[in-house]
């Protein structure tokens, strides 16, 4: 899994086990989907990003509806889908958590299509129940759609859901950077912080996101 | 970030190739950093933009190019996906640039 030994460059060691944490994580059961559904996410998402025939899953429609649009085009997500979604049976805890699995997988996929490789398959999912765990804090929705643990604020938009929050975090770490290395104007890797900024930038404006 | 990068570490940068996805951004390498992006997210000449990459910055920096345009694709996601509000300080301090790049036009906005 992610063996990139015939990859076009050489492939930091520590992208590549942040990426196999993300395809374990995604085949395992997670909060609200077991790991069959969450692999489904990603394949409709995924063919969504593609503009491919969207495969044949075992989803509940709004499910795949709001994987579709959030793969394909997150912009055009609007308070009403979110709406409707919720009216149609999709509790904005597996919303949130659908969030996470489609964002993420979203992540490991278009590293690849920046280097020109071949995607990864999406692994096979594992047997088991979800978690149903609950956020440690009170959740509330306020000026966003959805809950969390405080004010609208990058670092807890997805706070419902515990484990995607941290699996956000840890995936960012290793493709951008952590909270405290954000901290550093003058963070370094194959880039500097504002060649990362630029390349940040220019991929907001293109999905036309305000972030 | 941008801006607050290039101003903490005195690097010039244009910000209007940022929105017209064209020209140089004044940052080392920045003109073949756009073109990665526009061609990773279109799907289109990703291997000639990835090679123009690593000629101009070199075979790490376009790794790490490939990985923070795949950060972003989340980001942008979730902040899209949970109606992420846009607060009036935000706003404030950012005036110029959401002027400059015509970021009030974004549906989220």
């Amino acid at each position: 899994m992610f063996d990139f030994a015939a990859a076009p460059l050489p492939i930091r060691e520590d992208l590549a086990d942040a990426f196999r944490h993300v395809w374990k994580r995604l085949a395992s059961p997670g909060t609200w989907w077991a790991g069959a559904e969450r692999v489904a996410i990603a394949a409709v998402a995924r063919a969504a990003y593609a503009s491919a025939d969207i495969p044949p899953v075992d989803l509940p429609e709004p499910a795949i509806e709001a994987a579709a649009l959030l793969g394909q085009r997150p912009s055009a997500v609007t308070r009403s889908h979110v709406a409707d979604w919720g009216e149609r049976g999709l509790d904005p805890y597996r919303y949130v958590e659908l969030i996470g699995v489609v964002s993420q997988v979203t992540t490991v996929d278009t590293f690849h299509r920046g280097l020109a490789m071949n995607l990864e398959p999406l692994p096979v999912p594992s047997a088991g129940e979800p978690s149903h765990e609950e956020p440690a804090s009170p959740v509330s929705v306020t000026k966003a759609w959805v809950p969390m643990i405080g004010p609208p604020n990058i670092p807890i938009t997805l706070s419902a859901v515990p484990a995607e929050m941290a699996a956000l975090e840890h995936l960012s770490g290793f493709a951008y950077m952590t909270y405290e290395e954000m901290q550093n104007p003058a963070f370094q890797r194959g880039l500097s912080r504002a060649q990362m900024e630029l390349v940040a930038s220019r991929t907001s404006a293109i999905n036309e996101c305000f972030y | 970030m941008l801006s607050w990068s290039c101003k903490e570490t005195n690097q010039k940068v244009d910000l209007l190739p940022i929105a017209s996805g064209t020209g140089d951004p004044l940052l080392p390498g920045g003109e073949a950093l756009i073109g990665m992006v526009n061609a990773t997210l279109a799907g289109s000449g990703v291997a000639d933009a990835r090679d123009k990459v690593v000629a101009a910055l070199g075979g790490e920096a376009a790794v790490d190019a490939a990985a923070v345009i795949g950060n972003f694709e989340m980001m942008n996601r979730i902040a899209d996906g949970v109606g992420m509000p846009v607060g009036a300080g935000s706003r404030k301090r950012m005036a110029d640039v959401i002027e400059l790049l015509g970021l009030d036009q974004y549906p989220h906005a």
